[in-house]
């Protein structure tokens, strides 16, 4: 668990430093569409704002910015600062992401488990067709179609931007599908692997029906295989929904990600690039930390290796 | 659904979609990129079998084009994941246990940047366009694929009949592809075959955002884009682009499942193929 710990803060580490020379590779600065504004004012402003420094010294202030999560003013909107922004974006774009994960769940699980019984003939066929056409849909595909069909042709959602509950309702939606039947597929393939284990037979032998078999032994054992996939599903369920907000014209982080980018706003760049890098590998150590404890196997397979 | 059907319906899927790209375009007598402002945003018809757009370029071709060009990103990043991603997986897999450590570090790191950044970060030293997502794939696209052949290749590496050839003085990478290969060729092409709608999604996404193809070059992820603002009128705009990505990636996932359940023979006793 320690070394796993340091591991994840030298990736940490690691993807600031290439942000941080991918971003000083880059010609130009945030300064540099000012119009009519003197050569030597310029220099002035990069000055104030550090550019002019040598790089080491930016990089031991890149990185000690990122120690204190204090990033200071953007750049390209001064009057905000880099905690403001994302403080005020954060919270928006999680809440949609959490959503669609609390969602996409318990719903990928239940049709995965539903496939797996349909197993074989025609409805089989279909429902595996259907899963396959819900992973085939990009997210905007998705947010778009719904945003058509469920606000505009039937308007019982709002159309777009962000208020009470209904306006949550189908940005979740849209981000949820793709992941709920990916989970389906997974689940599906792993509870057909687990009814061929022979204590499925022996649940079957002492009399359990079908559902019982199913909720008392099939289904935490084949749920163990999917978590690898959870936290980089996670992940992208936070990422896709850059696009749902900008279907959806939702205030989110989405929009300053792609912004703070094409602006070479370094201080926001940085923030956005230690935010995402931190909730990826958090969520990795987590699925790690929960696998461990539902499967007493690995622990054991450690401590033999060790 | 067994292996050949899911095998079948998706080649047909792909066929259908790589003729109408390349042939719709001979048949009709629009240009892609040339407006007709007097017959903008024009429902389906006879004349434009998909409708208009608002500067009254034919939706068909632009269509075609835009599959056209995803169908070439996701030719790329197959033949980059089949380059970088087996010999870097097959070099961590034989090349002994430090250059194991090593590459698979590296791919480790690489898989933890997001894939989103970094497209972002070089579309601004490159430029916008197709370059940027070019080399985001060559620099973290094959990640994927390294691992998965390194893990297959872990598997069959002390098999006998490896010892066997091994003994018989043959060379590592002769091994590796005269003898390894052959057995481990299903996981890669399930996930090559995989890896191509990821390369299609990402440049439809950065497309979407406005950060990927410039106009006036079509991207199925700037029609959808396009057709936006103007949902509520004319939606077919949104229709034709979204249900070519969709049926396209469609068909590379059936193909996928199949290409996997067919080689895999644990899978195919479990779904009752062979008894």
């Amino acid at each position: 668990m320690i070394t796993k710990i340091v591991r994840t803060l030298v990736t940490v580490l690691l993807a600031l430093t290439m942000t941080f020379i991918l971003m000083k590779a880059i010609p130009g600065d945030p300064f540099q569409d000012e119009q009519g504004v003197p050569e030597e004012v310029l220099v002035n402003v990069r000055k104030h704002w550090g550019l002019e420094d040598p790089l080491i010294v930016q990089y031991g202030r890149f990185l000690r910015s990122a120690l204190t999560l204090d990033f200071g003013p953007s750049l390209k909107y001064q009057e905000h600062t880099v905690r403001e922004i994302i403080i005020q974006g954060a919270p928006i774009s999680f809440r949609l992401g959490v959503q669609a994960l609390i969602l996409a769940l318990p719903l990928g699980i239940f049709i995965g488990a539903f496939m797996a019984a349909l197993h074989g003939g025609i409805s089989s066929a279909i429902a595996t067709l259907v899963s396959s056409l819900g992973v085939s849909m990009p997210t905007f595909v998705a947010a778009a179609s719904l945003q058509f069909f469920l606000a505009i042709s039937i308007p019982i959602f709002p159309v777009a931007r962000w208020g009470d509950f209904a306006h949550t309702v189908l940005p979740t939606l849209a981000l949820a599908i793709g992941p709920a039947f990916h989970i389906s597929r997974l689940m599906k393939a792993s509870l057909l692997d687990v009814y061929t284990q022979p204590y499925i037979w022996t649940a079957r032998m002492k009399g359990l029906n079908e559902f019982q078999v199913l909720t008392k032994h099939a289904l935490k054992n084949a749920l163990l295989p999917l978590l690898p996939y959870i936290g980089p599903m996670a992940a992208n369920i936070l990422v896709g929904s850059f696009v749902v907000e900008r279907v959806f014209a939702i205030p989110g982080l989405g929009q300053w990600f792609v912004n703070s980018v094409l602006n070479r706003d370094y201080p926001l760049i940085g923030a956005m690039t230690l935010l995402y890098s931190i909730i990826l590998l958090v969520l990795h150590i987590l699925v790690d930390a929960i696998q461990k404890r539902l499967d007493k196997r690995l622990t054991l397979q450690e401590s033999y290796l060790s | 659904m067994n292996a050949q059907t899911s095998i079948r319906l998706g080649i047909f899927i792909l066929l259908s979609l790589i003729l109408f790209a390349f042939v719709a375009p001979i048949l009709s007598s629009f240009e892609p990129n040339s407006t007709h402002l007097v017959d903008k945003n024009s429902a389906p018809n006879e004349v434009h079998p998909f409708g208009t757009d608002d500067l009254g370029r034919d939706l068909l071709v632009r269509v075609a084009s835009a599959v056209r060009l995803s169908l070439f990103v996701g030719a790329l990043a197959a033949v980059i994941d089949l380059l970088i991603g087996v010999l870097w997986g097959m070099g961590a897999a034989l090349g002994g246990f430090k250059l194991d450590q090593v590459l698979m570090s590296i791919a480790d790191m690489l898989y933890s940047i997001p894939y989103l950044l970094v497209v972002l970060l070089l579309t601004v030293v490159v430029g916008q366009g197709f370059l940027p997502i070019f080399l985001a794939m060559v620099l973290v696209g094959w990640v994927q694929m390294a691992r998965i052949v390194r893990a297959q290749t872990v598997a069959v590496k002390d098999a006998e009949y490896v010892l066997a050839s091994r003994i018989l003085g043959s060379k590592t990478t002769t091994i590796f592809f005269t003898h390894m290969m052959p057995n481990i060729i299903g996981p890669i092409l399930a996930a090559t075959v995989l890896s191509i709608p990821q390369a299609i999604f990402s440049e439809a996404f950065l497309s979407f955002l406005g950060i990927g193809i410039q106009p006036p070059q079509a991207s199925l992820g700037s029609l959808v884009a396009d057709a936006l603002p103007a949902l509520r009128y004319y939606p077919w705009r949104l229709f034709f682009p979204a249900g070519a990505i969709t049926l396209l990636v469609l068909g590379l996932t059936l193909l996928s499942d199949g290409l996997r359940d067919l080689y895999d023979p644990r899978q195919r006793i479990l779904k009752g193929d062979i008894v």
